[in-house]
Parts: structure tokens; C-alpha cells; sequence
């Protein structure tokens, strides 16, 4: 094997993605979307957490109900005179959710289905388990009696075990983001893999390198490794450019005040690690899956899927499941990793496990490639 | 020299219902071209002589046969054989988004040369195919024979003892084919080893020695062009084609 050939081959392959406008903007922009996506979603959560929703009585609410209802942030209640201009507002979407009252009986309508309503069928609801049990011991005081020893026969207390102060906000952000850059990851290697496969046959020039006096190990080898390169760099550019953006999005944003993205040199480095394997991974996958398309839309089609496997443990985590089998799906089991170490949460046996596995994964895609493109089908299909 | 030696090339292709068939691009082909000598394979498209040609350059294994270049076989010197060929071919495309003295330096890099050499060698074929006046220029922007020469300075850059040339003329006005056929008839005369496929002709009978007349796969005459339309009884290469084919030229035209 002589290395001077892969060498030459990778350079090749490097200044062709680099100077091909196309390519090179997605190279620029994959990158980009990641501040954009965290300050976006810094925005929303900043809205949906100071929103205000407006529920509608058909009734006056007493004094009492009103200092409960002060205390509620997001809560805004309209009072109307009956039940017809309740509804009309409810029509008119004026109010997110109404409470019809009959004699002393409360009905809350909102449709749950919806962000505005959820909100406003619990907060209701809150408004008025409030106000029943201030009801409740006013009663038991007019019996002469202590609504302690009715309420709290036991003493209840709570304390959160969530770690460095995360919330499902956060886990979300987090796994989106992780997930988005093994995404990159695997996006660039589709990007490189159908330009330097199909893209070179369609090209035709293809054959003018195989008359070159070059094994096609080599020739493949050049074109994995200029794949796994640059979809390590970009990788690793993304991930480098989450950091100032979380940073920043703690100053900007009330939701992300709390985040706690873990970025010492030990975690950086096992990122870069990480990234690094799945970048190898990746670049072998959509070679081996590339190797067939004669097109580059064919390529494009074939190589489609494997930019979902990332959103795997992203959904896994919104799903709350965790289950050993999962860390040896390919590449999803990298964001899996990558999501534990932001968030501090290394288990060590199934580091191992996924490092492991990805090596392997990778070693035997490399053996497959290099049979594959020894094939004539592969090769002038 | 090149010696193709019973050499035949099996594919096979989905027939109309579905069912896989195997067909003969190449069959039973021998013959040979010496050193300082320009043999022409002559046929219509379809004939199998971009297969042959690839087979004869390496990227292409045959079926059965062997093709042996300077006593060499794929088998055992695939390195060694390449390094002293060159193909090119009409249909062969050149990187568009690199220049052409970054495209020789590229292919320099892969023919293993003398670090020492390879300025002044690209300097060399740059004045030689006078490209000097684009020589910096991405091959993209450059016209249809500018691109051929192009591709014929990248074929001669290391001084190969075997061409190997598919159509190179295949189309190019009369100024950018005279410029390759020159090229063609000066390497002849260094005592080069050169296989030349075309469908025109007229441009065969000008610069080849020999011919290989190959009609579906099978050669159906080899000779100098004199002897092959003395052998027919026809004045001139087509005509003689078109018999051995049993048709005639003007009804097939």
C-alpha cells in the first residue's frame, strides 16, 4: 500500500467538495444551524414560559378568588355575564379555556389538544382546587376544629433528584442539539460520498483514474478517508460552535438559565473522540450503501435513511427508554454517547461498549468497501 | 508490446421479461501491436472495442484470455504495466474544477515521478500541446479541444511506452484532431506501442500500420488497410468493412 497515493487521492477529493459551490455551502451552512437552532428554541420556551392565558367565567369572582388568582404568573381570568358570551369569547378565541358555574358547581372547558387549552384546563383547575380547599378550611375553623389535623394527618415533603438543576427543557435542548450534530456528521459524509462515488462516475472520470498505477484499495481508501475527515471537521466545528451559543443563550434566555453544558477538556475530548468514530462510521456506511448508485440522485436516495439514524436516541429520550440493545445500533448509539457526556451522565460500561462496537462496525465496512469496489459492477455499473 | 491472447468478455443484462442473460461483448479475440507501431480497431459502436480497450488498460479483468503488455500480466503486475500505459479516451472526462497544471501535477503524483523532474517535464507538454495560454485555467472553462489536449499532455506527461487511445478524436474540429493524430504519429516514431480505436475510417487509414476489423464482438479481418482491401476486392477501408460485414455501405448509410 503506498500511502502517497491515498495522500494524493484525499487531497483530490478535499479541493473537489471545496471547490464545488454546492457543496461547499452546505459544508458552511449544517454548522450555522446549530446557534440558530438554540437561540430559536430559546426564544420559544422564553414565550411559552412567560405566556399568559386567559380563562373565562360566567360568574364575579369573590375577593378571595382574586388574590388566589394574583399569585398565578400566567393566569388571567375574564369575568362575563353568562354562559353565552363565555362561549362567544371561547369562539372568537379571546380566551384559551372557560369555567361555567351552577349553584356550586364548577365545569372547566378547554381543548387539551392544544398548547393554550392544556395550559388553561390546569391552571383552572389549580384556581380552583385553591379556592375549594380555602372553602374547605374556613369550614372546619367555623367547627372550632384545626384544618391541620384534617389536612395533614402525615407530613409530606419533597426533594428533586434531577442533576446540576436540568429540566425537560434542557434534556430536550440537549438531545436536539447532540442529535443534530451526529446529524452533520452523517450529512457531510453523504454530501462527500455521492460526489466522490456516482458523482465520479457520472462524471466519467472514473476511468481516468483507474488507469492510473493505483490499487483500488488505495483509490478507495483516499475516498473513505477524505469523507471521515471532513465529516470529522465539520462535526467538530458544530459542536465548538454550541458551546459559545449555549453561553450566550444562559445570558439571553430566562429557560436556559439553569443549563449546564458540561465543556472541560476531558468531555471536549471525548466528544472530538466520539464525533471522530462516528465521522469513520458514517463515511464507511454511505460508501458501502453508494457503491451501486450509477447516478448521484440514485446515491442521494440510497444514502437518505442513514441521515435518520441519528434521531434514534433523540426520540428514545422524549420517549424515556432505555434499553441496553439500543447502544449497538450504529452511529444512533454515538449521539446516545455524545448526549450522556454533555450531560455528565458517562456510564462506563456502555462507553465501552459503544466505542467497541464502533471500531468493529467500522472495521468491517472497511473490509466490505474494499472488496466492493474491486467489483466490475461497482465500478462501471 | 501489446499481445491480446483469446480474450473474451462475458456480461450479463436483464432481459425484457425480467430474466438475466449472459452476451459476449468480446469474443475469442488475438492479436498483437509491436513497439513503434499504431494498430487501428476499427468497428461500429457497439462493436466491443471500448470493453477490449479496457481490458487492454487494466480496469477491466476478461472473462477468459490475458492480455499481456511488455511480457506482463494484470495477474501479476497490474502496478508495473500501468505505470507504462496510457488510456485515453474520447469519453473520458477530466476534472472540472482544477486547473490543468494542477490536474498534471495530481496525475504526476500517481505515476510516482521524480519530484526533481515534474516542473519541468509539466512545462514540457504545456509548450509541446501549447496550452500555455490556459494552463492555469479550471479545466471547466476550457473549450472541447483545449479539454482534449488537456487530456492528451496529462496521457504523455510520463513518457508511457503503450497508448491506449478510445476515440480521441471522437467530437473535435479538423484543428484539435490534427493536433492528436500529430501527437499519435510523432510517439509511433519514438518507437511507442500504440492501439487506436475509431469509427471513422478514412482517420485510420491515414495513421495506422494495421487494422483490427471488429464487427459484434468477433475480429473479422486483421492486416495493413492494402492488404485487407486487396483481400476484398475494394478500394478503400469502408467498403472493405461493409463486406466482410455482408452489407453494403451506402444501403447502411
Amino acid at each position: 500500500m503506498k500511502w502517497n497515493n491515498i495522500r494524493i487521492t484525499i487531497f483530490k477529493e478535499l479541493r473537489g467538495i471545496i471547490r464545488d459551490k454546492k457543496s461547499l455551502q452546505k459544508l458552511i451552512l449544517y454548522p450555522l444551524l446549530i446557534p440558530s437552532i438554540i437561540l430559536l428554541f430559546g426564544f420559544l420556551f422564553d414565550s411559552v414560559n412567560e405566556s399568559k392565558y386567559v380563562i373565562g367565567v360566567n360568574y364575579s369572582l369573590s375577593d378571595v378568588e382574586k388574590s388566589i388568582i394574583k399569585e398565578y404568573k400566567n393566569l388571567e381570568v375574564e369575568e362575563y355575564k353568562n354562559k353565552k358570551e363565555v362561549e362567544d369569547a371561547y369562539q372568537n378565541q379571546k380566551i384559551a379555556g372557560y369555567i361555567l358555574k351552577k349553584d356550586n358547581s364548577y365545569t372547566i372547558y378547554a381543548d387539551e389538544s392544544q398548547n393554550s387549552g392544556d395550559a388553561a384546563f390546569s391552571l383552572g383547575l389549580s384556581y380552583l382546587d385553591a379556592y375549594n380547599k380555602y372553602l374547605e378550611t374556613e369550614a372546619i375553623l367555623l367547627q372550632g376544629m384545626d384544618p391541620d389535623d384534617i389536612f395533614n394527618p402525615i407530613t409530606i415533603d419533597s426533594k428533586s433528584l434531577t442533576k446540576d438543576d436540568s429540566n425537560m427543557m434542557t434534556t430536550i435542548m440537549y438531545s436536539l442539539v447532540i442529535t443534530y450534530i451526529i446529524m452533520i456528521v452523517v450529512l457531510v459524509c453523504v454530501v462527500v460520498v455521492t460526489d466522490a462515488t456516482s458523482g465520479e462516475k457520472e462524471r466519467g472520470t472514473l476511468e481516468t483514474i483507474l488507469t492510473f498505477p493505483i490499487k483500488s484499495f488505495e483509490l478507495v481508501l483516499g475516498k473513505y478517508l477524505a469523507t471521515a475527515i471532513l465529516g470529522f471537521i465539520v462535526g467538530v466545528i458544530s459542536y465548538l460552535l454550541s458551546i459559545p451559543t449555549f453561553n450566550l443563550s444562559k445570558e439571553m434566555f430566562k429557560s436556559f438559565e439553569d443549563i449546564v453544558f458540561i465543556t472541560n477538556i476531558s468531555s471536549i475530548l471525548l466528544v472530538i473522540v466520539v464525533i471522530l468514530l462516528s465521522a469513520f462510521l458514517s463515511a464507511g456506511i454511505c460508501m458501502a450503501m453508494a457503491g451501486k448508485a450509477r447516478t448521484y440522485k440514485e446515491a442521494q436516495s440510497s444514502l437518505q435513511f442513514i441521515s435518520f439514524l441519528p434521531m434514534i436516541p433523540y426520540f428514545l429520550k422524549i420517549m424515556e427508554i432505555d434499553n441496553t440493545l439500543f447502544e449497538f445500533i450504529p452511529i444512533a448509539n454515538c449521539g446516545s454517547l455524545l448526549n450522556d457526556i454533555v450531560m455528565n451522565q458517562v456510564h462506563i460500561e456502555s462507553f465501552i461498549t459503544i466505542i467497541l462496537t464502533t471500531i468493529l462496525y467500522t472495521a468491517i465496512i472497511i473490509i466490505y468497501i474494499s472488496k466492493q469496489y474491486k467489483k466490475e459492477e461497482t465500478l462501471f455499473s | 508490446m501489446l499481445k491480446i491472447d483469446h480474450v473474451s468478455k462475458e456480461f450479463s443484462k436483464k432481459s425484457e421479461d425480467g430474466k438475466l442473460i449472459s452476451f459476449l461483448a468480446d469474443n475469442d479475440i488475438s492479436f498483437e501491436v509491436k513497439d513503434g507501431e499504431i494498430v487501428g480497431l476499427l468497428g461500429p459502436n457497439g462493436a466491443g472495442k471500448t470493453t477490449l480497450l479496457r481490458m487492454i488498460a487494466g480496469i477491466m479483468k476478461p472473462t477468459s484470455g490475458t492480455v499481456l503488455v511488455d511480457d506482463m500480466s494484470y495477474d501479476k503486475s497490474d502496478i508495473e504495466i500501468k505505470k507504462n500505459i496510457s488510456f485515453l479516451s474520447g469519453n473520458t472526462k477530466l476534472y472540472k474544477d482544477i486547473s490543468c497544471v494542477e490536474l498534471l501535477k495530481m496525475c504526476a503524483g500517481y505515476y510516482d515521478m521524480d519530484k526533481s523532474i515534474i516542473s519541468s517535464r509539466i512545462d514540457e507538454v504545456v509548450k509541446r500541446f501549447d496550452m500555455s495560454s490556459f494552463k492555469n485555467q479550471r479545466i471547466g472553462n476550457l473549450s472541447t479541444g483545449q479539454v482534449q489536449r488537456v487530456g492528451v499532455a496529462r496521457c504523455v506527461l510520463h513518457d508511457p511506452h503503450n497508448y491506449i487511445l478510445d476515440e480521441a478524436t471522437s467530437g473535435l474540429d479538423i484543428i484539435s484532431s490534427q493536433v492528436i493524430l500529430n501527437f499519435i504519429k510523432e510517439e509511433r516514431n519514438k518507437g511507442k506501442c500504440i492501439i487506436y480505436s475509431t469509427h471513422y475510417m478514412e482517420e485510420a487509414e491515414n495513421i495506422c500500420d494495421r487494422v483490427v476489423l471488429i464487427n459484434k464482438g468477433k475480429v473479422i479481418a486483421i492486416g495493413s488497410c492494402d492488404e485487407i482491401e486487396k483481400n476484398t476486392n475494394t478500394t478503400n477501408i469502408r467498403d472493405a468493412f461493409f463486406q466482410l460485414i455482408g452489407g453494403d455501405s451506402d444501403e447502411m448509410e
